[in-house]
């Protein structure tokens, strides 16, 4: 549900850079390392989902890629433009959604979109429609006077959700975006997210509901001990660790049975990753 | 080691205690012990010192009527600094310390709960006067005051009573207004009260300063009034006074009644606190609509849209405003010299040099320092400097306003010339002090800038002082025509160059 002209300058660059592009990206704090060497390729409507353990290196990854804490090694290139080195034109493609919705309770909805529309430059024609058909369709319009402060979490999601597509994003990364959301707006973020994506944005998300990533995603990367140990679509997952469903995929991987070293399991989009089970946090 | 059994009201106060002593940074525990030594140090040294010298006075006499009054203004001064810390330890206690749904719901009796979080509210009241009661029951001590002992008693008596106050301010108020707006006006009940006594003494001074001069040999209608007070010791007013002067009869009775009004509050207020406790955790109601109309939303540029961002923010936040409006008030004193002068230009330009720029400095900890989505700001493409010069903008333009107002006036009492100096000291007081917030960055919570953590290096503080007080000068001195005014300004100035020469840097 982004915007029409957004979504045409998109699909204009089919087989430009790819969405999202992380090379050898690391990260270590104090003695231990979060995020080691993780080599990632996300095209424009892929959905991607990032599974792994409590303290895999999931957050670490999305919070390198949006800017938000910087890599020891290796970079973190969307559409094309580092994160690291060219900031801001990285910056202009990127919307981050965290678990807890950054949102400001005093403000209003409209309030809030007209800020965040100017964080990105937008201009104000331009963004006071957007954000009137952003707010009607994820059905917040009847609450537009009111402040954010005494919404629910499925409302507060909803907004900073708006808040994320406002500026036409090539890329979304979203961590944990359905925790503590009831079905309905959970069918509603997760029915925004397959529009986004069938319109030729690129989604990457960290979610801990398999579920979740089984029915939505394209593909699934699992990470464990800040390394990626397997990518693939869930039923080449499936297939290769030779399980029925996407939990047993993923103990299997993650899990204390993981085993040691195995052949490479990813498939295409390169680059080639291993299938590693042996650093768990 | 002996322990409490659980659930018990000793149990919950020790945990209480516990979390509240793990509040405290590694850098305040230091510095508490190394001012208790010192302290220490200080005190044997002067105990050993005047001791003999004392030896022939008598002491420990039972007091003069005549010292009763200007005593019990004392404990009055100290009751009401307690009362203003209950009315926020209460407020925190009960709404805003994430702990409650696990005592509430926990089988432990919630007149437990609320006796020990009462006793908790009186421990923050009672801490509050530390810093002036330690001392004083010290020096007591070493100079063998033994009388001065029944300060303690005092003491806590005073604690809970104010403990008292503070819940059934709170828990009243809630009663009446509600959960989310309780939160709101006890925070600024507790501003004012602690600004009570201060504007007592202050403002008849500064009313009769400024004109009303009718009897400059009169020193205080305060004090006016406690003169012609007789206060005997058989009266009630009298009996604290005679509590903490260890007279046995008075300090029982005021025990006796701290802990009679504590049971009473405890058991009368139980109900209200668990509904309290119980709506504290629900949403805040929703606002019926101003508007119903379906007009098309209009959006400004980004600059104006974080300029109205951060004023909104601030406008509608009530405890954090009159929290920042009223320590505007602790400056009127410095006012003072200027009014006596009884140069209008002078005063005028003085008063609006030193309460702009410091409305500066505490609106630009607001927009610059205190962001509650930090993370959004950083991972937008808009350029961090430009975000902070937006935000410098956002906490001057008001106090800006608010001095050219003062200043439009001023010209139209017939001083242009006065307003036309002030201009650019009044444009350089606002500018570089909101400058040396935004040069030494403090990132933090809008809810937690208020916390001693978060306060500003001593040096900068110092710094920003200086300045604002070298402007005030150059403002007090130029109108009166003293051209060596210039040389405060240049002080001024100094002290800027100095923090810009230690601005760091929060891009990332």
């Amino acid at each position: 549900m982004t915007s029409s002209a957004d979504m045409a300058s998109v699909q204009a660059h089919p087989h430009a850079a790819p969405a999202l592009e992380l090379v050898n990206l690391s990260k270590r704090f104090g003695s231990r390392e979060a995020v080691r060497r993780l080599n990632l390729r996300v095209e424009a409507g892929e959905l991607y989902a990032l599974l792994g353990p409590n303290g895999a290196g999931k957050t670490s990854t999305i919070r390198m890629i949006a800017g938000l804490s910087r890599p020891d090694m290796g970079e973190a290139r969307i559409g094309g433009h580092s994160v690291t080195t060219d900031a801001q034109a990285a910056k202009q493609h990127l919307a981050y959604l965290p678990d807890d919705p950054l949102l400001y309770d005093k403000l209003t909805p409209p309030e809030y979109l007209e800020f965040v529309a100017g964080l990105w430059g937008m201009g104000a024609a331009q963004a006071a429609p957007e954000a009137e058909r952003l707010l009607t369709w994820l059905q917040l319009w009847p609450h537009r006077f009111e402040r954010t402060e005494g919404f629910s979490r499925g409302m507060k999601q909803k907004l900073a959700l708006a808040g994320a597509l406002i500026h036409g994003p090539r890329l979304l990364l979203l961590d944990e975006p359905l925790t503590g959301l009831d079905a309905a707006a959970s069918r509603q973020v997760k029915d925004a997210l397959r529009e986004f994506v069938d319109a030729g944005g690129a989604v990457v998300l960290t979610t801990h509901i398999l579920e979740v990533a089984e029915r939505l995603a394209d593909r699934i990367g699992i990470i464990a001990g800040g390394e990626l140990v397997a990518e693939g679509t869930p039923a080449e997952l499936l297939a290769r660790t030779e399980t029925a469903t996407l939990e047993d995929a993923f103990l299997s991987l993650t899990g204390p049975t993981a085993p040691i070293t195995t052949a490479p399991i990813t498939t295409a989009p390169p680059p080639t990753t291993t299938l590693r089970a042996e650093e768990k946090e | 080691m002996n322990s409490a059994p659980p659930g018990s009201l000793m149990w919950l106060l020790r945990w209480q205690t516990r979390a509240a002593l793990a509040n405290l940074t590694q850098s305040q525990r230091w510095w508490i012990g190394i001012g208790l030594l010192l302290f220490s140090g200080l005190l044997i040294f002067v105990g050993l010192t005047l001791r003999p010298d004392l030896s022939a006075l008598r002491l420990n006499a039972p007091l003069p009527d005549a010292a009763l009054p200007l005593l019990a203004l004392g404990l009055v001064v100290l009751w009401t600094m307690m009362v203003a810390a209950a009315v926020n330890a209460a407020l925190a206690a009960l709404f805003t310390r994430g702990d409650m749904t696990l005592l509430l719901h926990s089988p432990i009796a919630p007149r437990t709960v609320l006796a020990s979080r009462a006793l908790g509210v009186a421990l923050s009241a009672g801490v509050s006067v530390a810093l002036l009661m330690v001392p004083l029951l010290a020096a007591a001590a070493v100079l063998g005051v033994w009388r001065a002992m029944g300060l303690l008693g005092w003491w806590l008596a005073a604690a809970v009573l104010a403990a008292c106050v503070g819940l059934w301010l709170t828990l009243g108020l809630v009663r009446i207004l509600g959960v989310q707006r309780t939160r709101t006006v006890s925070a600024v009940l507790g501003s004012l009260i602690g600004a009570a006594v201060f504007l007592a003494f202050q403002l008849p001074n500064m009313l009769r300063l400024s004109g009303q001069d009718r009897g400059a040999d009169r020193l205080n209608p305060v004090f006016d009034f406690l003169a012609g007070l007789r206060l005997s010791s058989g009266s009630l007013l009298a009996l604290p006074v005679q509590a903490a002067w260890s007279e046995p009869g008075p300090l029982l009775a005021l025990l006796g009644a701290a802990a009679l009004c504590l049971m009473v509050t405890v058991m009368a207020l139980t109900r209200l606190f668990v509904l309290g406790a119980q709506t504290s955790q629900e949403r805040a109601t929703a606002r019926p609509p101003r508007r119903t109309a379906a007009r098309p939303l209009r959006f400004r540029t980004a600059r104006t849209a974080t300029l109205l961002k951060e004023w909104r923010l601030i406008w509608r936040d009530p405890a954090l405003l009159s929290r920042t409006l009223l320590q505007l008030l602790y400056l009127l004193p410095l006012l003072a010299p200027a009014l006596r002068g009884g140069n209008l230009a002078a005063t005028v330009g003085v008063g609006v040099v030193l309460l702009t720029s410091n409305l500066a400095v505490s609106l630009a900890q607001l927009t610059l320092n205190a962001e509650d989505a930090p993370d959004l700001l950083r991972s937008a493409p808009r350029s961090p400097a430009a975000l902070r010069r937006d935000k410098w903008l956002a906490a001057s333009l008001p106090p800006l306003g608010l001095g050219l107002i003062g200043l439009t006036l001023l010209a139209f009492r017939g001083q242009a010339q006065a307003a036309a100096i002030d201009v650019p000291l009044l444009l350089l007081g606002v500018g570089g002090s909101a400058l040396m917030v935004l040069w030494q960055p403090l990132p933090t919570r809008r809810a937690d800038l208020f916390k001693r953590q978060n306060t500003a290096p001593f040096w900068l503080t110092i710094l920003t002082l200086v300045f604002q007080a070298a402007l005030a000068g150059t403002a007090y001195l130029l109108n009166a025509g003293q051209w060596w005014g210039l040389g405060t300004l240049a002080v001024a100035l100094a002290a800027l160059a100095i923090a810009y020469g230690e601005r760091r840097s929060d891009a990332t």
